[in-house]
């Protein structure tokens, strides 16, 4: 079953697989891309995807800014204001995976030809990701947000 | 359905998610063949659940951002005791049981009793379940896969006699002066660290399936042991792209759609190989 001849060959089937794979791996880890989805006028058109998707994309807007920064985007989910201090509210829209275990939210910068809904509102909301300033740091939030209440 | 798949393609959190996803079936499945045949199956099952109890721990001490520091020591300490420690009253599997299901009750314990985090229901989900975690990982994550799975290839091309000499007879191998100790704190290090990481792939509950799966398809259709090792490898790699790809054009959890393909995978292999013999 099993002889010394063997194991040249191993080496080269596993360091070629290894050199492919670690290739694959430097091109993923440092891929920026400017996707479009070309079934609508946003960049990133969640109302089209599914739930973990929705979910994924808004927790990575929050984790990887950089990467999503002038985008447009078009998102359904739950609309909450919270207080941030010196009567100033924040608000926010909160999208959720399939099973609702797992919340991620981006804060919105309100038009203002828009409303503010009441909390926990099921809103529509597009508009486009801008850095802005909370307590002294750049926070990435949806500008401009035109908030529809479904 | 193919301009969708496109999109998506390009986004950067699904190239990282099949990065990491390429990377971590990969070295499951090369460390798979090796602890099927010692019939350490279940180890998988075992150290992940103790990996969860690592992390509860890691959320009550209020270091969840190095989690690691906690998770990965605890996990390679317990598969130091399952691989190494020959317990006379204790058997392998009778250890992993033993271990496992005490770490998941003390980790669901802990975190009952210390609810630091606002939103235990997705702390839980996430590392039983997988969730959604294969869909945002760091940089950071992927770089730590590979890492790992340099790793593992590396020992399996440098040690690739001395681990075939282990795995089938152990005794015999001591014997013949070869340090199967030392042999055997290597794998029980390398399983732990991507058993751990491999709870970003699927959750804890359902990693046995990235570790048994290709290994058991590869020897329905293969009958030596580096055919089913690169075997093994090459379904895991073609069923954790499929899994993921189908889960996220149909909005399916990522775990358990890729164990789900793993599954039909198997059952392709067994039939094939009832034909063969």
């Amino acid at each position: 079953m099993f002889c010394h001849r063997h194991v040249p060959r191993l080496k080269k089937l596993i360091i070629l697989c290894a050199a492919v794979l670690i290739g694959f791996s430097i091109h993923g880890i440092t891929y920026l891309s400017v996707p479009k989805d070309s079934h609508s006028d946003y960049d990133y058109d969640m109302t089209s995807m599914g739930k973990d998707m929705r979910y994924a994309l808004t927790a990575n807007i929050m984790n990887h800014p950089e990467e999503y920064l002038d985008r447009t985007i078009k998102a359904d989910g739950t609309f909450y204001a919270y207080p941030a201090g010196n009567d100033h509210w924040q608000y926010a829209i909160f999208i959720s995976d399939t099973l609702g275990c797992c919340s991620a939210g981006i804060p919105m910068i309100l038009s203002e030809d828009f409303q503010k809904p009441e909390n926990g509102a099921a809103i529509t909301v597009c508009g486009t990701l801008k850095y802005v300033e909370y307590a002294g740091r750049q926070q990435i939030s949806l500008q401009d947000a035109k908030v529809i209440v479904n | 359905m193919l301009d969708k798949l496109m999109m998506y393609l390009q986004y950067p959190f699904v190239i990282r998610a099949l990065t990491a996803g390429i990377l971590i079936a990969f070295s499951a499945s090369l460390l798979g063949v090796i602890l099927v045949l010692r019939h350490y199956s279940y180890i998988g099952d075992g150290l992940s659940h103790v990996a969860f109890g690592a992390m509860s721990m890691s959320y009550v001490l209020g270091i969840v951002t190095q989690k690691m520091l906690i998770i990965l020591p605890i996990t390679v300490l317990t598969a130091i005791l399952i691989l190494r420690v020959k317990q006379k009253k204790i058997q392998g599997d009778a250890m992993i049981a033993l271990l496992s299901t005490a770490a998941l009750a003390i980790g669901y314990l802990l975190m009952n009793v210390f609810p630091v985090s606002a939103n235990v229901s997705s702390d839980v989900c996430t590392s039983l379940f997988g969730s959604t975690s294969m869909l945002t990982l760091s940089s950071g994550e992927v770089w730590a896969s590979v890492v790992l799975s340099i790793a593992v290839t590396g020992m399996m091309i440098f040690l690739y006699p001395r681990i075939f000499a282990v795995t089938f007879d152990e005794n015999f191998a001591k014997v013949t002066g070869m340090k199967t100790d030392q042999i055997n704190l290597i794998l029980a290090v390398i399983t732990a660290a991507v058993i751990v990481l491999a709870m970003n792939l699927v959750g804890s509950l359902l990693i046995s399936a990235l570790v048994i799966f290709p290994a058991l398809s590869a020897m329905q259709i293969q009958k030596s042991f580096l055919r089913v090792l690169l075997m093994s490898c090459l379904l895991s790699v073609l069923g954790t792209v499929a899994g993921l790809l189908i889960s996220i054009l149909a909005g399916t959890p990522v775990g358990s759609t890729i164990v789900l393909v793993y599954l039909g995978i198997f059952l392709l292999c067994f039939v094939i190989g009832m034909f063969h013999d």
